[in-house]
């Protein structure tokens, strides 16, 4: 099996999501032409990798190539050759490749798709898969992001994702912060290479809840990073499911 | 503390008889950008120094920075001048106030999220979250000044609210206390957030829906700096991807128009997998203006659960703050992604 996709060598970035843990969601990605091009003539092709813990890919799926306005919804859990994931599950790379012409200057040279999750008793998420690199706005920070809202109580927790696609395992400190400006601080950790952290944000950071309580339960997080890491967070009310995940907010220049 | 409801106004009220002495009404402000009264638009019209919008822009400055008053000058205007008062476009280049140039920007930013407040008989609420996360590598010795407006789905602004946010602080907006009972009357509304360009840096809005099961959350669109750049081909199309779900689903694909020309002769258009479409006409959306589809009614292929495939926006054209909500009405939970 061939490595990740190669970042150096094709002018297409890959976007990435989450390979999550078995039993937990069943994830489709939904491949579609129409959120980048609206070109007639526009060719694709596209591969799906899942990865946890290497840069070698622990499965492989090509999708193959399609034309501008063929779709396809593709069944993570279908592939025979996909394995188990690690209990925090991996990371899935999407690589959209525009195979009629290199990104045009000024465009983002990715192609994000769309990954439809569902839990087994309702709820999930929908997420457009983002990449490493190569935003098109410009980005002041890389070492920052923020999420605006996050919140710990016994109702209500914030269910946090970091996703490692780099080769280099990435020092992460979380900072939370109440409304008026109290501050708690998790001790550094690390998330290794082409790997998956997944935790309860009141796990990671001491006595969330009690610095989020004047608030309604409801603060802000910020998050450290010794190299650019995909984030995503998810609120869950105690007993139900997860209805979504969303990505921080990146410092713009 | 976070500072959050420095000020509150609201918006609706009664008229007052021509010849009576300025009251409290006249007195309130119709432009919270540049301060304009009521009263001072009155008299622009009455001297009948201003008979259009546009006049109104030269003669008071009013609405010549968010534009978020325009559907209230025009009620004015139609009122006052009843049959004698056409409706023209309203200017978007504030030529006038070059001293509020900055760095290439004339106009505030201008960012949009869906407020839903027992829509279609669901038991949901908005929330909005602001982070100054200023930190000690930045300047962050700047609080922030946002105002937030509620609109309803035809533009009219109903509430407004300003406030400051400290460095590292948050503001939190809750729906329950902000929307007043009744004011949306079809349970679902826009909040467009005012900024000053040079103070947006450390900022991000999120918005939570919230039921007695669930939190969805997501981040603001922001509508375009150029207001008036003119409507020009996009690159690509604004989409709602569909994945047959495991539960039935309501599903809803909400849009504003962020652009000064009027949305017009706009579709949605569901495809599936299979290559096979169907189309839904949007009714015409003048700027601020929002719509909230029921994909599930008007495509019955994902009102039965049995497509997959993608419903997106034709032509592709206008710049929208658009978002895509599924609802499983059963377990009240609520999803929300923004396009």
């Amino acid at each position: 099996m061939a490595g990740a996709a190669p970042l150096s060598t094709q002018p297409w970035l890959p976007t990435y999501g989450w390979w999550p843990p078995p039993g937990t969601y069943a994830v489709r990605v939904v491949l579609s032409p129409y959120h980048h091009s609206v070109d007639p003539d526009a060719e694709f092709a596209f591969t799906l990798r899942g990865y946890c813990g290497s840069s070698t890919p622990a499965w492989e799926h090509e999708v193959g190539r399609l034309g501008h306005g063929e779709q396809r919804v593709v069944d993570i859990a279908s592939l025979d050759e996909v394995p188990e994931p690690p209990p925090a599950g991996g990371v899935l790379e999407i690589d959209s490749v525009r195979t009629d012409e290199p990104p045009q200057q000024g465009r983002n040279p990715y192609i994000g798709m769309w990954l439809d999750a569902r839990g087994p008793t309702g709820g999930g998420y929908l997420i457009p898969t983002i990449p490493i690199r190569g935003a098109g706005k410009t980005i002041a920070r890389d070492d920052l992001q923020v999420v605006p809202g996050v919140m710990a109580s016994e109702q209500v927790e914030t269910e946090l994702l970091l996703l490692n696609p780099v080769d280099e395992t990435i020092e992460v400190r979380l900072v939370a912060s109440s409304a008026d400006g109290l501050a708690s601080e998790a001790k550094p950790f690390e998330v290794t290479p082409w790997s998956a952290f997944h935790e309860d944000l009141s796990r990671r950071i001491p006595r969330l809840r009690r610095l989020l309580a004047a608030s309604g339960g409801i603060g802000s997080l910020a998050i450290y990073s010794s190299h650019r890491i995909l984030p995503y967070f998810a609120f869950r009310r105690e007993g139900h499911p997860i209805v979504s995940m969303d990505h921080p907010a990146p410092i713009f220049g | 503390m976070s500072v959050l409801t420095a000020f509150r106004a609201r918006l609706r009220g009664g008229s007052r008889a021509p010849d009576a002495p300025p009251s409290e009404r006249d007195l309130a402000l119709v432009c919270h950008c540049r301060r304009v009264t009521r009263g001072t638009v009155s008299e622009a019209i009455r001297r009948g120094e201003a008979t259009s919008l546009p006049d109104i822009q030269r003669q008071t400055t009013a609405c010549t920075r968010c534009f978020g008053c325009r559907f209230d000058l025009e009620r004015m205007l139609r009122e006052a001048l009843g049959d004698g008062y056409t409706p023209t476009p309203f200017l978007t280049r504030p030529e006038v106030f070059e001293g509020e140039v900055t760095r290439g920007r004339t106009l505030p930013r201008r960012m949009y999220m869906p407020v839903f407040a027992g829509y279609r008989g669901h038991e949901v609420t908005t929330r909005m979250v602001l982070f100054n996360w200023a930190d000690e590598a930045d300047d962050g010795s700047s609080p922030v000044k946002v105002r937030a407006d509620l609109l309803t789905m035809d533009g009219t602004r109903i509430e407004v609210w300003e406030t400051t946010i400290e460095p590292r602080c948050s503001a939190i907006l809750d729906g329950r206390e902000i929307i007043l009972e009744g004011a949306l009357e079809e349970g679902v509304g826009v909040v467009k957030l005012v900024v000053d360009t040079l103070s947006l840096g450390s900022l991000r809005p999120y918005f939570h829906l919230v039921t007695p099961t669930s939190i969805s959350t997501t981040h603001e669109k922001t509508g375009p700096h150029d207001l008036d750049r003119g409507v020009r081909p996009r690159r690509y199309n604004f989409m709602f991807p569909i994945a047959s779900p495991t539960r039935p689903e309501e599903a809803y694909f909400f849009c504003t128009n962020t652009e000064a020309p009027p949305m017009e002769g706009q579709h949605l258009v569901w495809r599936d997998e299979d290559g096979e479409e169907e189309s839904h006409a949007l009714p015409r959306l003048e700027l601020d203006q929002s719509v909230c589809a029921p994909l599930h009614e008007v495509f019955p292929a994902i009102g039965a659960g049995t497509g997959q495939g993608t419903v997106r926006l034709e032509p592709a054209l206008h710049k929208v703050a658009g978002f895509m909500v599924r609802v499983d009405r059963e377990a009240a939970l609520w999803r929300v992604q923004h396009l």
